[in-house]
């Protein structure tokens, strides 16, 4: 039994985390609105 | 004779930015701090109060220009006062706060962004206020008990910037929401596919030169088939989908031959991994599916702005009416709620919200906004008005006979949207391409199958038709005009140029005739004091007599003079007589301003020298002003509507690039001839010249035009009167000036408010066609070369899924080195 049969599926595990984690992230809202953080990112270098 | 006949020294002017909306004003020299108005220099001591000075400068760093308008009528917060029939839905939270969404108008940059978060410490009881670009939207959550949202919205009324009912069609902007996240989903499982198949794939391709065990290799196999199938199966279903509805209708649709290879591809990929033989490509399918995605996405994210645009035009209806309830008082309802029969009333300086006639009061009436009159009309009991202008001398009371969508300018907003609608759909130039090319790749993957199977067998032929399939590379090739778009895009916004549908540069590319509303677009759409004769003290007089009336030429006057020398003059029995003009006494002089048949009226007699000044201001179009002092004729102002500064260099460019330009106006056709001729005398050639044309009419003539004309038929725009106008043409460019909902009917908005913005737009557009031919060329060259190539069977399959990302990445650096709106690019 070779260890790949083992490490691809976890490889594959992991990334599907990932994947399961940024579908949450978008189903959660964050990606709605791309603008206004870009925006709101160059105001901070000026706040008093 | 008139004493003088220059202007005096000390009265110079120039026009300088105001210092809070940087609208250009009239100022004295020696004037420091200049401002156009009295709300912006109330704004701009209001923030200075509050420490947040930093707007100004971030102001600049990100807009220049600023805002467009620098106070907005506080008195609309009102309609904020009763959530429920202003139909907003107001969220509690579980502590005890509440949240409301509301659209905010006058949001134009980073600064106003961080204006509006920073009030919010200091407003008692507002906990935080959230704003959002895309939609113009903020979020305001809030203690009820200390606070409401009508206070708030008064509040930022103060710095410029006005709260309304959201006008949520709330089905509707949720499911876009939806979707936009789905196409989300959509490319990062896409990519979760497309990265892991690759290292299988690459895994694979490595294994074969240091010998991997036959049964590893069954395994990668299977194991990367089914990450490919699943791909197909959760993001590529977008593609299966729609195929499968266009072959059940029967109708041609580009993803009908996407679908078909995506299922060539599983089984090929299947029957591969079954066999154990031959090159595999699930990888590249799982690539092909996420790269699709991302044009999907692009696509549906232009369509979605398209829509948003829409919902924001419709938005005007949101405007407030303040009406007469039976109990004799008044409430302040949106405009869209008024009925056919309400009594309204509408103050100075107001937009009047619906159509009706006037049951009470006389005043004069801004049309400009409808018809591009730039005079005001004269209106009186019974007279009808229409909804959208804007009242401008004293209060009226109005019986309303047509509301919302059955006003005139309701109808007027139909019509936008079924010019919309009728547009070319939109079809990206890479669905033209991509269309044909994936037919001519499966023949020539069938072709090379078969000729190689019969001359050196199947095992090799799969191989060579393989590389052949991996090679070919149609992404980048649809990837290339969207691409060069998206950067031509971003940089014409940095420049102010909002550009909702990239299909407009393409067409602009080509000349074609160009369309130029008059007034608002060629010339800057405000009466102006564009000449004095007479001296200072009769300046200064005329001045205070006319100060605090709401009439244009009150105002011009205020703009030409210094108000702060004239307001030590005390003024009483100031009369202002509609249409004719003021008197008063002013430090007990009698002071008559006015026409002729005014001051003829209050026994000033003229003389032939003065008579002669106004029979020449008159050849030019221009209006005059008469000051009389005590009797006796002092001086006279002439007043116009100037054309821009920038009007004759971009007309004399625009033409030289072989636009045919015509003039189409709703003003009188004398006036319209009197600006032809002299642009004609600058050396500009204007081919029609076209006046007293109602919206309708300029509807009807940009549709002839677009089926006569050889090119594209573009209009350059403002105000209602030329929104319907601007949808229907191939390209519609709303300039800044005029009104909210022009702009967004028109697909291309110049920010900037400057005309010069058209001549770069079409030097860009031609850049755009360029660049984009360009990369065509570099990806059919590649294609074309590359498929022979593997089709002779030189190709290994590894290298050519080395060269497919090579050639995808080429095309992106082409098309990010296009010169469409950069620094060096000469307009």
């Amino acid at each position: 039994m070779s260890v790949l049969y083992v490490a691809l599926p976890l490889a594959l595990l992991l990334g599907g985390s990932a994947l399961v984690a940024c579908l949450f992230c978008i189903r959660s809202g964050q990606y709605d609105d791309l603008e206004t953080p870009s925006v709101k990112l160059l105001n901070d270098e000026v706040e008093p | 004779m008139p004493r003088t006949l220059e202007k005096p020294k000390d009265l110079l002017r120039t026009l300088r930015p105001c210092l809070h909306c940087g609208l250009p004003t009239f100022a004295a020299r020696e004037e420091t701090r200049v401002f156009c108005c009295n709300g912006c220099m109330g704004a701009y001591a209001l923030i200075h109060e509050l420490g947040l000075e930093n707007f100004y400068a971030l102001r600049s760093a990100r807009q220049p220009n600023g805002l467009e308008s620098g106070v907005t009528d506080e008195s609309r917060a009102a309609i904020l006062e009763d959530l429920d029939a202003a139909g907003v839905v107001v969220h509690s939270m579980s502590d005890g706060l509440c949240a409301v969404r509301l659209a905010v108008d006058g949001l134009h940059c980073a600064a106003c962004t961080w204006l509006i978060e920073r009030m919010q410490p200091t407003i008692p009881g507002l906990e935080s206020a959230q704003v959002r670009m895309s939609d113009r939207t903020i979020e305001l959550i809030y203690a009820p008990d200390r606070t409401r949202p009508a206070i708030i919205a008064r509040r930022l009324a103060k710095i410029g910037y006005s709260l309304s009912p959201w006008e949520v069609d709330s089905d509707d902007d949720y499911g876009t929401l939806k979707q936009q996240r789905e196409h989300w989903v959509g490319i990062a499982t896409a990519a979760f596919f497309a990265a892991n198949g690759m290292w299988i794939g690459v895994a694979l391709y490595a294994g074969e030169s240091t010998g991997m065990s036959r049964e590893h290799e069954y395994f990668l196999r299977w194991v990367g088939t089914l990450l490919a199938v699943l791909a197909v199966l959760f993001p590529g279903r977008l593609f299966l989908e729609t195929a499968w509805q266009a072959i059940r209708t029967r109708t041609p649709h580009v993803d009908v031959p996407i679908a078909l290879s995506l299922v060539m591809g599983v089984v090929g990929s299947i029957w591969g991994a079954a066999q154990g033989v031959g090159h595999i490509y699930f990888d590249s399918l799982a690539s092909l599916i996420f790269l699709l995605r991302i044009g999907r996405a692009i696509q549906f994210q232009a369509q979605y702005r398209t829509s948003l645009s829409l919902s924001q035009l419709l938005r005007w209806n949101s405007v407030t009416a303040r009406r007469s309830e039976p109990d004799g008082t008044t409430k302040t309802v949106p405009a869209n709620r008024l009925k056919v029969g309400d009594r309204i009333e509408v103050e100075p300086g107001e937009t009047i919200p619906a159509d009706g006639f006037i049951t009470q009061g006389c005043s004069s009436v801004d049309t400009s906004l409808l018809n591009g009159e730039s005079q005001p009309a004269v209106v009186a009991i019974g007279d009808s008005v229409v909804g959208g202008t804007t009242n401008i001398a004293s209060s009226l009371s109005i019986a309303v006979t047509a509301a919302g969508l059955g006003s005139r300018v309701g109808k007027l907003m139909d019509l936008v949207r079924d010019a919309s609608s009728h547009r070319t759909p939109w079809t990206m130039a890479a669905d033209r391409v991509s269309k044909w090319f994936v037919w001519v790749v499966m023949l020539l993957a069938f072709v090379t199958w078969v000729t190689w199977t019969a001359m050196a067998g199947v095992l090799i032929a799969t191989q060579h038709t393989m590389a052949l399939l991996t090679i070919a590379c149609p992404c980048a090739l649809a990837l290339a005009a969207p691409l060069v778009l998206t950067v031509a895009l971003g940089r014409a916004a940095r420049k102010q140029i909002w550009i909702r549908d990239g299909n407009c540069l393409e067409r602009l590319a080509t000349p074609g005739r160009l369309w130029l509303d008059k007034t608002g677009t060629l010339t800057y759409g405000r009466i102006r004091v564009l000449d004095w004769y007479g001296d200072d003290q009769a300046l200064l007089y005329a001045e205070a007599v006319e100060r605090g009336i709401h009439h244009p030429v009150a105002q011009a006057i205020g703009a030409f003079t210094n108000p702060e020398k004239s307001r030590s003059l005390s003024t009483t029995e100031v009369e202002h007589r509609l249409g004719k003009g003021v008197t008063g006494l002013v430090e007990n002089c009698w002071t008559v301003v006015g026409s002729e048949a005014w001051l003829k009226h209050n026994g000033v007699a003229f003389s032939d020298a003065w008579l002669a000044i106004q029979a020449r201001a008159f050849t030019e179009n221009r209006s005059v002003v008469w000051v009389a002092m005590n009797g006796q004729v002092r001086g006279l102002f002439e007043l116009g509507d100037p054309l821009r500064d920038d009007a004759v260099e971009t007309l004399r460019r625009i033409s030289a690039k072989g636009w045919k330009l015509g003039i189409l106006s709703g003003d009188r056709q004398e006036i319209v001839d009197i600006l032809a001729t002299s642009l004609r005398d600058e050396g500009v050639a204007i081919e029609h010249a076209i006046g007293q044309q109602s919206p309708e009419d300029k509807l009807a003539i940009i549709r002839q035009s677009k089926s006569n004309s050889v090119g594209p038929c573009a209009m350059v725009g403002d105000g209602v009167n030329d929104a319907a106008a601007l949808a229907m043409a191939d390209v519609g460019m709303a300039i800044r000036g005029g009104s909210e909902q022009a702009l967004y009917a028109a697909p291309i908005f110049l920010a900037n408010g400057r005309l010069a913005s058209v001549n770069e737009l079409m030097s860009a557009s031609m850049s755009v066609v360029r660049g984009i031919r360009r990369c065509f060329a570099a990806s059919l060259i590649y294609n074309a070369v590359m498929l022979t190539l593997a089709m002779l069977g030189w190709i290994h399959p590894l290298i050519a899924a080395v060269l497919m990302p090579i050639s995808g990445l080429t095309v992106m650096i082409m098309a990010m080195s296009t010169q469409a709106f950069s620094k060096s690019s000469s307009p």
